[in-house]
């Protein structure tokens, strides 16, 4: 359920209200580390929502397919890729990149962390934060894959990096 | 007759309808309300907390015939409900289905070219759910909005700003006249978006093309 706030028109007025569909775009792009992340071009998707197909296209040129967030809040809603199915939960934004939440959610979203694993013993449902070595290390290489200074510190060059590629 | 103190849900053919008038514009054109016109130069943009001067109804004498039916017709204004339902990238949802419920008095339609929806509404509504089906098979659930009508507050008010970014994607956070963290974030998507200085305040060139989107007038 969504809300919109509008006016009433008086006959006779011009005046209209517009309500936008809020969307997400998901980026699919070979894995950090090998080339330059390119995007996974014209790969057919298709959107379910419990279970019954709603959407479907190809990435773009880009790598990129768009959800509209109604499907998403719909129910449970699932993306279909690469004969994968990625299930879709819908949060408003990332936590800020200067957080350290916020920092973790980005490496994690590009598969820094997952990716890197160092320790096999670390439980792999604890939400990462950098305070864990797993990433510490995803930090050191998201630094040597983007050719910043590698120092262990999320400084300004390394959250420009962190917005850009993670796309906010 | 009093001044009428605006409060949140009214619009003028509400409170025209309150106070007995067929014609809103028999209200706001009087010339006790020269300076509120001054104020509020877009008769659908009221504001609560508006001062308004109700003047006294004016007796309308018509000359008949006694032996002879005469039909008197009273014009009466429309209140109307004009909603354009785009995507996220500004294109229309052209030809879809939708359903409004106005207090329980359901109409249906198909969205215009343009993606809008125009259906006449009581005056005095303050509420109605519209649900539109993106797919066109209303054998599945669409997506449903619940509408607060009359609630949008002008275009140059915080709170007009906050309702606006909401109505068009960007959440801002509780429509609350504040300008917080969430609003400032609603506001910096929306200019990067649109093009415009990227600052997170809403400055004229922001408020403009919010009001060009969201109203079009």
């Amino acid at each position: 359920m969504f809300e919109a706030f509008v006016q009433r028109v008086l006959e006779g007025l011009t005046q209209f209200n517009t309500i936008a569909m809020p969307i997400v775009r998901i980026r699919f792009q070979i894995a950090p580390g090998v080339g330059t992340g390119l995007g996974i071009a014209t790969v057919p998707f298709q959107v379910f929502v419990n279970g019954a197909p709603v959407h479907a296209g190809t990435t773009d040129a880009n790598g990129e397919v768009t959800v509209p967030i109604p499907f998403i809040a719909a129910g449970n809603c699932v993306l279909r890729i690469f004969d994968t199915d990625f299930p879709l939960d819908f949060t408003p934004a990332l936590d800020p990149v200067t957080a350290e939440s916020g920092q973790a959610q980005r490496l994690d979203q590009m598969g820094y962390v997952t990716g890197y694993q160092l320790d096999a013993t670390i439980d792999p449902s604890v939400e990462p934060t950098l305070a864990t070595p797993r990433s510490r290390q995803a930090t050191l290489n998201l630094q040597a894959d983007t050719g910043i200074a590698i120092d262990d510190d999320i400084g300004p060059q390394t959250r420009t990096q962190l917005t850009t590629k993670a796309g906010q | 007759m009093p001044m009428y103190t605006v409060v949140q849900g009214d619009c003028l053919s509400s409170i025209a309808l309150q106070f007995g008038y067929a014609d809103w514009r028999n209200i706001y054109n009087d010339a006790a309300n020269a300076s509120f016109r001054q104020l509020r130069p877009n008769p659908n943009l009221i504001y609560p907390g508006d001062e308004i001067f109700i003047p006294d109804p004016e007796a309308n004498v018509e000359e008949a015939p006694t032996d002879a039916w005469t039909e008197f017709k009273v014009d009466s204004q429309k209140t109307l409900i004009r909603v354009r339902m785009m995507d996220g990238n500004n294109a229309a949802f052209a030809g879809k289905k939708y359903q409004l419920d106005v207090n329980g008095t359901l109409s249906e339609g198909t969205t215009g070219g343009d993606g809008m929806i125009e259906k006449e509404i009581p005056a005095n509504a303050t509420a109605a759910t519209l649900t539109v089906w993106f797919d066109n098979d209303t054998t599945r659930p669409g997506v449903v909005w619940n509408l607060a009508m009359g609630s949008l507050d002008p275009w140059d008010t915080a709170s007009g700003v906050q309702a606006r970014l909401k109505n068009l994607g960007y959440d801002p956070g509780p429509i609350d006249g504040d300008i917080g963290p969430l609003t400032t974030a609603a506001l910096r998507g929306f200019q990067s978006s649109q093009n415009l200085t990227v600052n997170g305040t809403a400055d004229s060139a922001t408020k403009n093309k919010l009001k060009e989107l969201h109203d079009g007038a």
